[in-house]
């Protein structure tokens, strides 16, 4: 099923904004002089990355018409299953795009500093979950309207990267400090496992 | 046509409601293995949502279903996937999984398979999501619409397949707006008033209601006398009594008469 998913995603070519918006931001951030640790230039991808991973979760949950949906989750065993893989392949592809983004930063660094790509990874991962969990809740058939969704996901990424604790995460990862960056990961993947924990409930309500 | 007496899927006290729309209301339905219900109803009765209800496609908002959770769906219409066709023969999880392309062949398929699905006519794109759907090797097959778009030789091929999918014990379930369009059930209800109202039980089950004359099936030449179950909450009975009276069953229909072995 997510080998299905994932080539109806890529075969939509709803995936190439946000992929061209990612990789234009990526290559305007990575400008400039080398010299800063690979954390740092992590911490400047974040918003980047929460916008690419909140509007692919948006399009991977809007994928099909109903129909298309109805058949998805009755092959795959409920609607809150189908909502579980396609949870799984948005984290599949954000997986992909952190390693993408832990890469060039390694490149930008001339892969001085190994272990800070490494931890460039993980702020990306986490980046990318929380991004899941929010698009997760905006997408068909909770939202069904996609200008509102737009809005209420620009809202809510603002919401997020205006956080005290983010902006404290930010300002540590900046000083090439690393140790918000776990206890952000697992924070985020919390709100990624309740988002799919809480699908049989959403869909229900969301049915009304 | 004989029936096993194994459960493939129970709803039971099953309520949807759509806003202030109540489209079921305690609604009870149970199919057997080796039945072939075909579903009825006006617009906007709530057919699909039946059908959505039965194939796990819908999150239930009161009641509850038993039944395979992995259930072959066809809907009316979808927007074509943006895959081959070959690709959607082989890319759902199907664990019992038999011959899809024998299925096509029995269809009268006549498409490109490793053409995206947008290049089929929307009867070669019907074709292909019943080929799935058959040999799928689900307990339970659900087909919406059934015989829309399809040629003649479809219509045999989907006749063809009904039976195989009834004889090695699955159930199917169909809807069509055409009465005369689905020969091959063996069951039919009719969705109204927030229930399912049984129209027919032709080669018997369980007598809830009373019995009746149909007077669809003897118009279709099966002329016997058949049994009829009425399903609705019990506050809704006299009302569901007085629809089906409504529909055309010529004898009077008591809740609660005494049951009559056919």
């Amino acid at each position: 099923m997510t080998n299905l998913l994932l080539r109806l995603t890529l075969r939509t070519w709803r995936w190439l904004a946000p992929a061209l918006f990612l990789l234009v931001g990526t290559s305007l951030m990575l400008h400039g002089p080398g010299d800063r640790p690979a954390l740092d230039f992590g911490a400047g991808l974040v918003p980047l990355c929460l916008i690419w991973a909140v509007w692919m979760t948006l399009t991977v949950g809007n994928l099909g018409d109903r129909p298309l949906r109805d058949v998805l989750a009755s092959a795959a065993g409920s609607v809150a299953r189908l909502h579980h893989y396609l949870i799984l392949v948005m984290v599949c592809m954000g997986a992909g795009v952190s390693a993408m983004l832990a890469v060039s930063t390694g490149v930008k660094t001339g892969f001085a500093d190994p272990i800070g790509s490494l931890w460039v990874f993980t702020i990306q991962m986490a980046v990318v979950l929380a991004g899941i969990a929010i698009g997760t809740f905006l997408h068909k058939p909770f939202v069904s309207n996609r200008g509102v969704a737009m809005l209420i996901a620009v809202a809510a990424i603002v919401g997020v990267l205006r956080l005290p604790v983010v902006g404290e995460l930010l300002r540590r990862a900046n000083r090439d400090d690393p140790s918000w960056v776990l206890p952000a990961f697992g924070v985020s993947l919390l709100a990624v496992l309740t988002a799919a924990a809480m699908s049989e409930t959403l869909h229900a309500r969301a049915a009304r | 046509m004989p029936k096993a007496d194994r459960s493939v899927v129970t709803l039971s006290g099953v309520g949807v409601s759509y806003g202030s729309n109540r489209v079921f209301d305690d609604m009870n339905l149970r199919l057997d293995a080796g039945e072939c219900l075909g579903v009825r109803g006006r617009n906007g009765s709530g057919k699909t949502t039946l059908l959505r209800l039965l194939a796990n496609a819908f999150a239930l908002q009161h009641g509850t279903r038993e039944g395979p959770p992995r259930v072959a769906y066809v809907p009316a219409a979808l927007t074509p996937p943006p895959i081959t066709g070959r690709m959607w023969l082989h890319g759902l999880p199907r664990p019992g999984r038999g011959d899809p392309n024998a299925a096509l062949s029995t269809l009268a398929f006549r498409g490109l398979l490793d053409k995206p699905c947008a290049s089929l006519s929307f009867g070669n794109l019907r074709k292909l999501l019943l080929a799935e759907a058959f040999s799928a090797g689900t307990d339970l097959v659900i087909v919406d619409e059934a015989t829309a778009g399809l040629d003649a030789p479809g219509i045999e091929g989907v006749k063809q397949l009904v039976a195989a999918a009834l004889r090695r014990g699955a159930a199917v379930v169909m809807a069509d707006q055409d009465k005369s369009a689905m020969p091959w059930v063996t069951r039919a209800v009719e969705v109204l008033d927030g229930g399912v109202v049984e129209r027919g039980v032709v080669d018997g089950g369980v007598v809830h209601g009373g019995v009746a004359e149909n007077p669809e099936a003897a118009s279709a030449g099966q002329g016997q006398r058949v049994q009829v179950t009425l399903v609705g909450p019990g506050a809704n009975q006299s009302l569901l009594m007085a629809t089906a009276s409504e529909l055309g069953f010529a004898a009077p229909l008591t809740p609660g008469a005494e049951e009559h072995p056919q």
